[in-house]
């Protein structure tokens, strides 16, 4: 039997249907919380890294869920599993890592020397002089670099960040995991009404893109890594894994970021074996990595999560890089990604709204 | 070994996966699945008389009642018209995971309601996941498409 309703309920519906939505509110909000990190900027980048690490882990707590166990106890099986991990990490690549840096900094007056023998030999060759000069008159001048490096202070005050960061990180992504959904509740319980579906569009669409995005990445930048470590290995060049490391860790910036690899792995060849033929062997190894990389390992990983045109991605990294550095360069991409498709996702929710009567005449030849 | 590591299952969860065991669209599904549908649908409370959707907005999800109840209203030449009030376990706007047309009705709780919704494209995600959970549930779906299409031609004759 049809019944009803009571008109005072339905005029309280109508009302709450028509108030000034308390997303902008939030919105304002957020963009106080974005400005005041901005001016803090090394917790915003402890916060950064702490959401992507707790995003790429949160795929895995999920499926523990599955099983119908807890989120805490999930949570704290990953970090056990993780902790077993880093201690197999620890045995098996931190000491050939020790070696290599202990050989780097036993054999640094040695480099250095050799750089400015090499820089000096690859004077003979056309043009290379006039390049070499604003080199080293620049900033990459090796003693400059070196004792730069070697400056106490500042190796005292980076490892202090190194091991204030490495118990924040892990800090933040345990409650970051943690909590999440009891996070997202309450932010669907601010969000009114009217904007739950299109919120719920825009949540979808950013797990869907930042999730291919990261984990793509991270299988990308280890393959592009262990590509290189091998490649240069071969080809018999010094301190393979650690140029190895540094490939996969630049490759996270497009474009840029396997070029200053590139770079690096020909002047440590060219110093050490004094050859352009060397240099042009690393140069051939990395082109055939960005090309496995761009046609094989790519599609494979991130696919087309980015959809960007290479002029606005190159703009992009740039942007990134004035106002956050290096963790802007990384970030800037993925964020303008999936900024561009939640504005999208908005104003096909002003359009459906706006178009709401033109759609009303076909509602009545729906069943339900 | 249940019993061994009892204190590790949430039990919350398995309450709420036995409600969407009631709901007609996953009949059939196994549990590890409904408890996956569980940890990704998004959960959002609703106080009484807050509107859920309004009448001609185009639908983009389907929404499971977990707690309290839902009214289902049409509006009407003078005053609107109930069209039916659902209670827990029960789930409405399915239409939306098929097409992106306009509600047919406007929702509203009528107490402190909790609900659960999946977004069109977890749908989709779900039943492109695997041939036999797509079957399953597309076979429900065309089941309570068939229940809609008799209804509405018995009323109509």
């Amino acid at each position: 039997m049809m019944q009803e309703p009571d008109r005072e309920l339905l005029k309280e519906i109508q009302k709450a249907h028509h108030q000034m939505p308390r997303w902008v509110i939030v919105l304002l909000l957020s963009g106080l919380v974005i400005v005041t990190a901005y001016f803090t900027a090394t917790l915003l980048i402890l916060l950064l890294i702490s959401g992507i690490v707790a995003y790429l882990l949160s795929s895995i707590i999920k499926r523990i869920e599955y099983l119908g166990i807890k989120r805490a106890v999930a949570v704290a099986a990953v970090y056990v599993t993780a902790g077993l991990l880093l201690i197999g990490v620890d045995i098996l690549i931190v000491p050939c890592l020790q070696q290599e840096t202990r050989n780097i900094t036993e054999k640094l007056p040695e480099i250095t020397q050799q750089a400015e023998g090499a820089f000096r030999d690859l004077r003979d060759y056309p043009v290379a002089g006039e390049v070499i000069d604003k080199i080293i008159g620049g900033i990459a001048q090796p003693g400059h670099m070196i004792s730069k490096m070697l400056n106490m202070s500042d190796l005292f005050s980076q490892a202090a960040s190194v091991a204030f960061a490495m118990i924040l990180i892990p800090f933040f992504v345990f409650f970051l995991l943690k909590d999440w959904p009891e996070v997202r509740n309450r932010i669907m319980r601010w969000i009114p009404s009217p904007y739950v579906e299109t919120s719920i569009a825009a949540f979808s669409e950013i797990d869907i893109l930042a999730g291919s995005y990261l984990r793509g990445l991270a299988i990308e930048c280890s393959s592009v890594g262990a590509m290189a470590s091998v490649g240069l290995a071969l080809l018999g060049v010094d301190y393979p894994v650690t140029l190895g490391i540094v490939t996969a860790a630049a490759n996270v910036i497009p474009y840029i970021g396997p070029i200053i690899s590139c770079v690096i792995a020909c002047l440590i060849a060219f110093i050490q074996f004094k050859s352009i033929g060397i240099v042009i062997n690393v140069a051939l190894l990395y082109t055939g990595i960005k090309l496995l990389d761009d046609f094989l390992v790519q599609p494979l990983t991130i696919g087309r999560s980015v959809k960007l045109h290479p002029m606005l991605l190159v703009i992009t990294i740039i942007a990134g890089q004035k106002l956050f550095g290096i963790m802007g360069m990384v970030l800037a991409v993925p964020a303008v990604t999936i900024a561009q498709k939640v504005v999208v996702i908005f104003l096909e929710h002003g359009r459906n709204r706006t178009g709401r009567s033109e759609a009303l005449k076909h509602s009545h030849e729906i069943i339900v | 070994m249940i019993k061994l590591f009892g204190w590790a299952l949430d039990k919350e969860k398995e309450r709420r996966v036995a409600i969407l065991q009631k709901v007609h669209l996953f009949k059939g599904l196994r549990r590890n699945l409904l408890m996956k549908l569980l940890v990704d649908l998004v959960e959002k409370e609703y106080e009484a008389g807050e509107l859920i959707f309004s009448e001609g907005e185009i639908g983009k999800a389907l929404y499971i009642i977990l707690e309290g109840s839902v009214a289902l209203t049409k509006k009407g030449k003078e005053a609107p018209l109930v069209l039916a009030e659902l209670q827990a376990g029960s789930y409405f706007g399915e239409l939306a995971l098929i097409d992106q047309m306009p509600r047919f009705a406007t929702a509203s709780a009528q107490e402190k309601t909790i609900l659960l919704i999946m977004y069109k494209s977890y749908f989709d995600d779900l039943i492109k996941g695997s041939a036999a959970i797509s079957s399953r549930v597309l076979l429900n779906l065309v089941e309570l498409l068939s229940v809609y299409v008799r209804k509405n031609h018995d009323a109509r004759t």
